[in-house]
């Protein structure tokens, strides 16, 4: 059989790395020292590799990429790169579980039993990389360190990171096993799982051990490929273990119920924060009645709050079963403009407007609103500052724009810069 | 020029779109093409980037695999290969990169990074053989509204350009609060034309006198307000008259501008491109224009109007054959000027 000559990526950390493995052991790595710079530094770096080896590109005999979990922009780049490569070069590719490879990150495989801190044998010891996921959680799996592809105790998932401390408690109730962590996660959780288990048997990678790195991706490619996992480019996929945020947000709006109580205030007589419903729509006009000249009619608040609206989002307060504050925006696309923030007269100036506002904006952001805008009368300059509280700039001036007294608006922006998802 | 038998193959995945495409001799289309994402952001309302660049990785390797066998080619027979690499979504671009820049070093094959508006305005070209620069640009996209000056082959100035939003992104805004759909470009067009300009007048906002850049934003929440007053008092609101008087208030400012622009070019060539270039109106009163300057309007086909790599593949050739090629540390960039820009 041809001798193996295998070029590895791995994008899918903090650090892009590629490698060079030829004939059984040989491994020629090569590891950005920049962060998050990927795409321009991945082709430089296998061109160094290639030319430091020796080899012609088209020598080559297999690809391999490390597929995921990780950061979704660093998993497209390895798989588009790989892809890109195996077909121009004619080549199988074979895409490498990123958290099992942690398995491989040592070259010898009997340091996997003979580290310092581990049991005896290997049968004792599991292989637990973490990385960061956000919102407080991790992906994560875990395996047995079998001299194997690495048997499962845990498989691939995107979890809480108290879950998986409360996995491994069930997993090995009498705390027998000794547990290697690795991963971008132990940047963010070294402490807790110190203090949830400090014994002998932990063990943490020290930062030059924790990434993920394209030499661990080829030896682990180099015995998915013994076992004939090589194929065809196109028919390796990316594994993101997670929706994209807007598609989870969609599920979930599909099943939320329509009114959600967001919050109850200890205030005297319990002030309770929701969401508004159709069947606000009477009692929102009364108060309306009662707060502006010119007030918005029931049909106006009909057609608002239908449940069938994707637009309106509105808040109300209620004090023993009173409506006495609401407030408003339309979503449009990643704008919102608020519409209306009215709270009852006899209930001003207890930050029932702020308490709102903070509300929508929170609520909103979470719907992938970015930026913020609404008008307000130039002489209401209580709203102003409540606005300018929560980083709202006048941008602009419409004169006599009120017809009742021919007072300007004042047309006040927040914008944000826009999140990019992990 | 354009004798030469040169093979120019381009990925483009700045948007919402994935496209490869195979251009001979920097002018003709041997294959275009494009697979579009409108269905999967539909439901959104919006393109939504992480959704997007998952589709561009899913899509781009069958995308290419169709644009060879159109044009009856294999990759050892490209010359050059040319990339969108900004200004776009940053997710999104970087999968037309990453493949472009794997294929070009795996072959050895030249890479060239394209500026997106550079590639709209090379549209043009590929529509019309006869256009050479120097002549006038509109382009108008959903991230782009630009007034830019040709004065040759990857030479530009720019003359005007939006302080705020581009007007392809005022459409779509715009055909949200009026529920017409998306995208909002073709919805608004066609609600348009069963209704009334004149029944609702909004603002055209025409900055300082002497200034050719663009200002829609004022006029998108003119729009909103309009239509929550309206609701405020219980009328119904005729979402075919307010399409109908919001295009044509984006098409004037839009004709008014270009108008002022070639007065002080003076040149006798206006090309319009992007997206927006699709609108009917926009083509129509903008024919009317030039008519009356007497100046010659070239308009790209629907298909060359939206993104596509064809022109990218054109904008890609001619930046080799003026030696314009990248290294392999090309990165994306969401934001990004285009080449030698100069202000006046």
């Amino acid at each position: 059989m041809k001798q193996l000559k295998l070029l590895a990526i791995e994008t899918t950390g903090p650090f892009a790395s590629a490698a060079l493995l030829t004939g059984r052991e040989t491994v020629l790595e090569r590891v950005s020292d920049r962060r998050q710079s990927h795409l321009s530094m991945l082709i430089p770096l296998i061109d160094q590799l290639i030319r430091e080896s020796g080899l012609q590109k088209n020598e080559l005999t297999n690809i391999a990429v490390s597929e995921g979990p990780g950061s979704f922009t660093g998993i497209r780049i390895g798989i588009a790169t790989a892809r890109g490569l195996a077909v121009a070069l004619g080549l199988p590719l074979t895409a490498v579980p990123t958290l099992r490879s942690f398995l491989w990150k040592s070259t010898d495989q009997n340091a996997k039993s003979t580290d310092q801190n581990a049991k005896a044998t290997d049968q004792n010891t599991w292989c637990c990389p973490l990385f960061d996921a956000r919102r407080q959680q991790v992906y994560t799996g875990i395996y047995e360190v079998d001299r194997q592809l690495g048997r499962t105790i845990l498989s691939d998932r995107a979890i809480a990171f108290e879950e998986l401390l409360q996995e491994i408690d069930r997993l090995d109730p009498e705390r027998k096993r000794a547990i290697r962590f690795y991963g971008d996660g132990l940047d963010r959780f070294s402490e807790q799982i110190l203090s949830w288990r400090a014994d002998n048997d932990i063990w943490l990678a020290p930062p030059e051990e924790r990434y993920q790195n394209a030499a661990a991706t080829a030896r682990c490619a180099a015995r998915l490929i013994s076992q004939g996992r090589a194929v065809a480019p196109a028919l390796v996929e990316p594994v993101y273990l997670r929706q994209a945020e807007a598609e989870r947000k969609l599920a979930e709006k599909k099943t939320a119920p329509a009114a959600v109580v967001l919050h109850q205030t200890m205030d005297e007589d319990k002030v309770v924060l929701r969401q508004a419903t159709d069947k606000d729509a009477a009692r929102m006009a009364e108060l309306d009645e009662l707060c502006f000249s010119r007030p918005w009619s029931r049909r106006s608040f009909d057609a608002e709050l239908a449940a069938d609206n994707q637009t309106a989002l509105y808040l109300v307060l209620e004090a023993n079963d009173r409506i006495i504050a609401y407030a408003g925006l339309w979503k449009i696309i990643d704008e919102g403009h608020i519409t209306n923030v009215a709270v009852r007269p006899d209930r001003r100036r207890r930050g029932h407007g702020r308490q709102l506002v903070g509300e929508l904006l929170r609520i909103a952001g979470t719907m992938g609103i970015e930026s913020f805008t609404l008008e307000v009368r130039s002489s209401n300059l209580a709203a102003i500052k409540l606005y300018e509280s929560f980083d709202f700039v006048v941008a602009g001036c419409r004169k006599e724009y009120y017809e009742d007294n021919g007072e300007d608006a004042l047309i006040m922006w927040r914008r944000e810069e826009s999140g990019r998802e992990k | 020029m354009a004798d030469d038998k040169i093979l120019t193959m381009a990925f483009e995945t700045s948007c919402d779109e994935t496209s490869v495409a195979i251009l001979r001799s920097g002018r003709t289309v041997l294959s275009n093409i494009v697979s579009s994402q409108i269905d999967v952001h539909k439901v959104f309302g919006g393109v939504v980037p992480e959704i997007a660049s998952r589709h561009h990785l899913r899509n781009i390797g069958p995308v290419m695999d169709q644009a060879l066998l159109e044009a009856g080619l294999t990759l050892d027979q490209i010359d050059v290969i040319g990339v969108t690499n900004g200004p776009g979504l940053a997710g999104a671009l970087l999968i037309g990169v990453a493949t472009a820049k794997a294929i070009a070093y795996a072959k050895d094959i030249p890479l060239v990074g394209v500026h997106h508006i550079q590639s709209h305005i090379s549209a043009n070209y590929l529509e019309h053989p006869e256009l050479e620069p120097p002549f006038l640009a509109l382009v108008v996209s959903g991230g782009h509204t630009h007034l830019i000056r040709v004065e040759g082959y990857g030479q530009y100035r720019i003359l005007g350009r939006t302080r705020d939003d581009a007007a392809g992104e005022a459409f779509d805004k715009v055909a949200r609060v009026l529920e017409l759909g998306y995208p909002g470009g073709p919805a608004i067009d066609r609600a348009a034309r069963r209704g009334s300009a004149a029944a609702v007048s909004f603002k055209r906002v025409l900055l300082e006198k002497d200034s050719l850049d663009f200002s829609f934003s004022g006029l998108k929440t003119s729009v909103l307000n309009y239509v929550n007053n309206e609701k405020s008092r219980g009328n119904p609101v005729d979402s075919a008259d307010v399409a109908a008087a919001f295009q044509e208030a984006v098409v004037d400012v839009l004709v008014e501008k270009a108008t002022r622009a070639l007065e002080l070019t003076g040149d006798n060539k206006l090309a319009l491109a992007g997206g927006v270039a699709a609108n009917s109106r926009l083509r129509e009163k903008l024919t009317a224009a030039a008519g009356d300057l007497g100046v010659r309007l070239f308009i790209p086909s629907l298909a060359l109007c939206t993104d596509n790599a064809a022109m990218v593949a054109c904008a890609a050739y001619h930046k080799y054959k003026a030696g314009q090629i990248d290294d392999w540390n090309l990165d994306a960039q969401a934001d990004m000027e285009l080449p030698m820009p100069v202000y006046i």
